[in-house]
């Protein structure tokens, strides 16, 4: 019987079927990209070229702002058209740097595409590496890695866990990487272990991707200090708190962060981004996404440039059927519906689902009849119906438990009165985080 | 005839007992109040409304009389009560009117852009959260009735898409200011409502692809003011009210009709229906703005 | 707001109207409307067997009741102010189908149809939209309906006539001897009150053996000749009323909380009691067995809206249930104390859920946040 989370959880259809068995293939180079610089948690970056300059794939086009932000690279050589306000999925008012390709694709000095192997004989020079690269957490929560590879003295760690879950449905990018790279994925594991100065690293893989479980087993063989654990198929498992749970029974309580209970926990894709950026000093232009759904003509597992348009990706697999209904950036649990495919791929988007209309339209939403599904779905022990009620209600002064919610979605999942209950979690969380700022400055 | 008696008694006398009791610990545990908190809380309406922004007339007497404010208003009380309140505190009120909201969008459905189809909590807020509902512009009104919510007084409606306040109703109490999740109602003086109807922080070029009454950043507004009433930053106009004369030549100016005037006086109100003056054409602008 | 004038095709691939909502972009497929009609498709046996026992009437009496709710629910629905198109929706959403079906079960086959009506009259007004309508009632409407009933209209409700020899006739609505026709819990409770008299106590006791065989009394299905047992229309019964359950608990619709503490905690204290003294208590099965206890512990407490919505809150609110109808039937004026037990239980739900709030993730395991 697999590890995991005990409390809580759905199990909504996988649909991994569309692209499970696809091998990653490249998207050709855009023709221009638009890299937003607010992209990561944390302070948005500074430009440092300008219109009209020319620059080269993997250049640094700005700074970061503080410890808690991270560099962003050109990801296309080619000249800079324009920096200004665009509309990305991150806000409506993202700055952007606008780069017309030059087709050569022309990397800056100092990238080893070819580079195999991480030289392990000097770690302490890893983290700057990473931070260098402008690595963040590729999970989709876009924090900056060298940020969550130094932890504070007061919080020691003694776990790396490598979340290798990807439990939403549709998504197949992780499931493809540790088929493709799994020694590569390890190298970058063991880095990240040397960087932490831990002693255990964990891959957690869920059960339904069996060949990933055996391929990434193997890739780690006798590697001291690294173990692969399979955990059992259920939604949310692979989010950060209820991981921790299943594979090292601990709970990260209310408030805090995964390092206060000895553990940090990154993604495959950030595993495979820091070998790139420690073998290969490359900094991070690209990643794996899935586009998938009943609604787009040809689903595949795509590697693209950041900065991408969407339009390129999606002619790229056939154009969207005429029954798209909604289109997605992330998972359809926890992704973000867009209005217009006129945004740019981010370094935090791991797909691109295209719902048709009859699934896209929420059913009629009638009074809540205190069926308990919602709490018997979370996974944090809340009571989401009635915090939803609250919300409704415009009680938002007794919603703290709302900073609690992961906004996983399992709540809304299963409500038989179709109530929008996670987005009156998410109102209600706004609104009580507007309240203690006014509280604070009164 | 004897039960009778005894019966009045010992009730009579327990009467008179308790009387003694409660007038004792009257007298007693009484606590000093200032009496004329009593006399501004009978001029007040009772209503407890929260319009004054405090928890009922009673803590609004309480801090009238603590605070000697003579022009603390009461929205639905009016200039009345505010006057008869000023006369017990021996003041005289100010003259100042209270202020009326407007809402500064007027991009209605008929020459604003909506794309998609919005599916989620029908509130200006919850719809604030997922980049906001239905409308293009990313900073105009979601028209989905929070600040109607809001209003005790009935004086705010939903017009083809676009929120509009009601300045006969409207009695300045703000809760409409607050609901608002784009912050795009305020207060403007009410006998001078002159103001650019508009919230929208992007350039020209960008705001005519998705609304015809959006400030293009022309600033021939700021050109033609005499008064120096105009300003123009970060891609918008405003007016400012305290220097507003109502002339009504800015209104005059603005080709997407995007200023917007009320109690204009009758020969403003002319002027600003013929042409503008003659003016010399100004510099273009050097500082490129954000392309 | 979805006027189209000005609309960009700014949507992927030239498709129009892209659906802008919050996450989860996915739901299953489960809604208010399957829920409540699988449940009262559940009582349809136990619904037909009161129409082989007690004649057509019975189904007239479930028919009246439920047409009757309906029709309340459209009434208050529109009272309420809704609009036409959802009062047809919400009116025939499976709740007041539900709530019919239940009230019928809990009367006598001699009800006369003002009785129904006013029940279900009382169900929809003071059980369910008084309170704000679905989801918002604190108490079971059916249950409220029929302890209204059972105070207001005594004799009517208590007037257990006999099961027909044949079926397709009506029943003669004759009102009968209480002391022949009477129902096992009747029986119990005149066998109590005869407590002084060790003889009379004695004889009743017999009677109850002979008449009501333990077996019959799980079953419902009367031989002919044998025995003669009375009671509402869906007391029965409790091998039907359990399969029907059990559908519901394998669709996860109800789950065994409730229902399981519910009879435990009669069957414990009834147990202890005729442990005690079985002399003078009856076999705690057949308190099981006899009466609305399965009735109300698998349909009745087990209503969504009226019970609680934690695990734990569950067994505490079954237990209290049980242990209630167990005390009104042992020692209480009633012969049947399921409905009184239900409904007091009822009023302290939200007092349940709150005291069984779970513990949030993260938090050790000792202390409780404070309630919000």
């Amino acid at each position: 019987m697999n590890r995991t989370f005990k409390r809580g959880g759905i199990h909504p259809p996988e649909e991994k079927h569309y692209t499970r068995e696809k091998p990653i293939e490249n998207l050709p180079l855009p023709g221009k990209v638009c890299i937003p610089l607010n992209q990561n948690l944390g302070a948005p970056s500074q430009p440092v070229v300008e219109p009209k300059q020319a620059v080269k794939t993997g250049q640094v086009i700005a700074d970061p702002a503080g410890f808690v932000s991270s560099p962003v690279h050109a990801s296309v050589s080619g000249v800079v058209k324009s920096i200004g306000y665009r509309r990305t999925s991150v806000s409506p008012c993202s700055l952007c740097i606008e780069i017309e390709s030059d087709g050569q694709d022309t990397w800056v000095d100092g990238v080893r595409l070819e580079a195999d192997a991480i030289d392990f004989s000097r770690p302490e020079t890893f983290l700057e590496s990473i931070r260098a690269a402008g690595l963040v957490g590729m999970g989709g929560a876009a924090f900056p890695t060298h940020v969550k590879l130094s932890p504070p003295e007061e919080a020691p760690v003694d776990t790396l866990i490598v979340n290798g879950i990807e439990c939403e449905p549709y998504l197949t990018a992780d499931n493809r990487l540790m088929l493709e790279y799994p020694g590569k994925i390890l190298q970058g594991v063991l880095a990240m272990k040397a960087v932490l100065g831990v002693g255990r690293a964990i891959i957690g893989i869920e059960d339904n991707k069996p060949q990933a479980i055996a391929a990434v087993h193997e890739a780690v063989g006798k590697t001291p200090g690294v173990e692969v654990v399979a955990l059992k198929t259920c939604y949310p498992q692979g989010a950060e708190k209820q991981l921790i749970k299943a594979i090292l029974d601990r709970e990260v309580p209310p408030g805090k962060l995964p390092m206060h209970v000895g553990a940090v926990v990154q993604n495959v894709g950030t595993a495979f981004a820091v070998f790139e950026a420690v073998a290969r000093k490359k900094p991070l232009v690209e990643r794996v996404m899935t586009v998938s759904g009943p609604s787009i003509r040809d689903p595949k597992n795509l590697r693209v440039r950041i900065g991408t348009p969407l339009k390129d990706v999606i002619e790229f697999c056939g154009g969207a059927r005429e029954d798209l209904g909604k289109l997605i950036m992330g998972g359809p649990m926890m992704g973000k519906a867009l209005r217009s495919a006129d945004v740019p791929v981010l370094k935090s988007t791991s797909g691109l689902i295209f719902l048709d209309r009859a699934s896209s339209l929420s059913q009629p939403e009638s009074e809540c009849i205190r069926c308990g599904r919602c709490v018997r779905a979370c996974p944090q022990g809340l009571v989401p119906g009635e915090m939803a009620r609250m919300s409704e209600a415009g009680k938002f002064e007794l919603l703290a438990d709302a900073l609690d919610c992961l906004e996983c979605g399992s709540c809304q999942y299963d409500c038989p009165s179709n109530r929008k209950i996670l987005h009156l979690l998410r109102l209600a969380k706004n609104e009580y985080r507007e309240l203690q700022k006014e509280k604070k400055s009164a | 005839m004897a039960v009778i008696l005894y019966s009045a008694l010992v009730l009579g006398g327990l009467g008179a007992l308790l009387s003694v009791v409660l007038l004792v610990a009257a007298r007693r545990f009484a606590v000093y109040e200032d009496p004329l908190i009593n006399a501004v809380e009978d001029a007040l309406p009772g209503a407890n409304c929260g319009g004054c922004g405090f928890a009922g007339c009673r803590a609004f007497a309480e801090s009238i009389v603590r605070t000697r404010d003579a022009d603390a208003f009461c929205p639905v009380g009016g200039r009345e009560t505010a006057e008869r309140i000023a006369g017990m505190l021996g003041m005289e009120v100010s003259g100042k009117e209270p202020p009326v909201a407007v809402v500064m969008c007027v991009g209605s459905l008929d020459g604003a852009s909506f794309v998609g189809r919005y599916d989620g909590v029908m509130d200006c807020r919850a719809a604030a959260i997922i980049d906001g509902g239905e409308r293009v512009c990313p900073y105009g009104c979601l028209g989905l009735g929070t600040c109607r919510a809001a209003c005790q007084y009935d004086a705010i409606s939903i017009i083809e898409g676009v929120a509009r306040v009601d300045p006969e109703k409207c009695t300045g109490c703000g809760s409409c200011v607050k609901a608002c999740p784009r912050g795009i109602i305020r207060m403007v003086p009410r006998g001078s409502r002159v103001y650019v109807a508009c919230s929208s922080h992007d350039v020209g070029k960008l705001i005519r692809g998705y609304c015809r009454f959006g400030c293009i950043g022309c600033r021939l507004c700021v050109k033609t003011c005499e008064h120096n009433a105009v300003q123009f930053s970060d891609n918008l106009a405003r007016v400012d009210p305290d220097k507003c004369t109502r002339c009504g030549q800015c209104i005059a100016v603005c080709k997407p009709k995007t200023i917007q005037g009320a109690d204009l006086s009758p020969e403003a109100l002319e002027a600003s229906k013929k042409p503008p003056r003659k003016r010399k054409p100004a510099k273009p602008a050097t500082r490129e703005a954000n392309p | 707001m979805t006027g189209n004038s000005g609309k960009n095709d700014a949507a992927a691939g030239g498709a129009p109207d892209l659906v802008l909502a919050s996450s989860p972009h996915l739901a299953s497929s489960e809604s208010v409307r399957r829920i409540m009609h699988t449940v009262w498709i559940t009582l349809l046996p136990a619904c037909l067997l009161a129409g082989y026992v007690f004649g057509y009437t019975a189904f007239l009496i479930i028919a009246l009741s439920t047409a009757a709710c309906i029709g309340f629910e459209a009434l208050f629905l529109a009272l309420r102010g809704k609009k036409w198109l959802q009062v047809r929706a919400e009116a025939l959403d499976g709740s007041a189908v539900i709530t019919g079906v239940l009230l019928a079960l809990n009367l006598p086959v001699s009800s006369p149809w003002w009785l129904v009506l006013a029940g279900a009259f009382v169900a929809m007004s003071l059980g369910k939209h008084l309170f704000g309508g679905l989801g918002n009632n604190l108490f079971n409407p059916a249950l409220v309906a029929r302890v209204f009933l059972l105070i207001s209209f005594p004799t009517e409700m208590l007037d257990y006539s006999p099961p027909v020899e044949d079926f397709s006739r009506p029943h003669d609505g004759a009102r009968v001897d209480a002391e022949t026709y009477a129902t096992p819990l009747g029986k119990l409770k005149e066998a109590a009150r005869a407590g002084e008299d060790p003889v009379k106590f004695a004889r009743i006791r017999e009677e109850i053996r002979t008449d009501y065989p333990l077996l019959d009394l799980f079953l419902g299905f009367r031989p002919a000749g044998r025995g003669r047992m009375g009671g509402c229309l869906g007391e029965i019964s409790g091998l039907l009323l359990l399969l029907g359950a059990a559908f519901l608990f394998w669709r996860r619709i109800i789950t065994w909380h409730i229902p399981l503490t519910f009879v435990a905690a009669t069957a414990l204290v009834t147990g202890i009691a005729w442990a005690a003294d079985p002399a003078q208590y009856m076999n705690p099965l057949y308190h099981v067995c006899s009466g609305g206890l399965l009735l109300g512990a698998l349909y009745m407490a087990t209503d969504m809206v009226t019970s609680p919505v934690t695990a734990r809150g569950m067994l505490i609110f079954g237990a209290g249930c049980g242990l209630i109808t167990a005390v009104i039937r042992l020692w209480g004026s009633y012969p049947e104390g399921v409905s009184f037990a239900i409904l007091i239980m009822n009023g302290l739900v939200p007092l349940i859920d709150r005291a069984t709030r779970p513990r949030e993730f993260g938090e050790p395991r000792r202390t409780r946040r404070s309630a919000a």
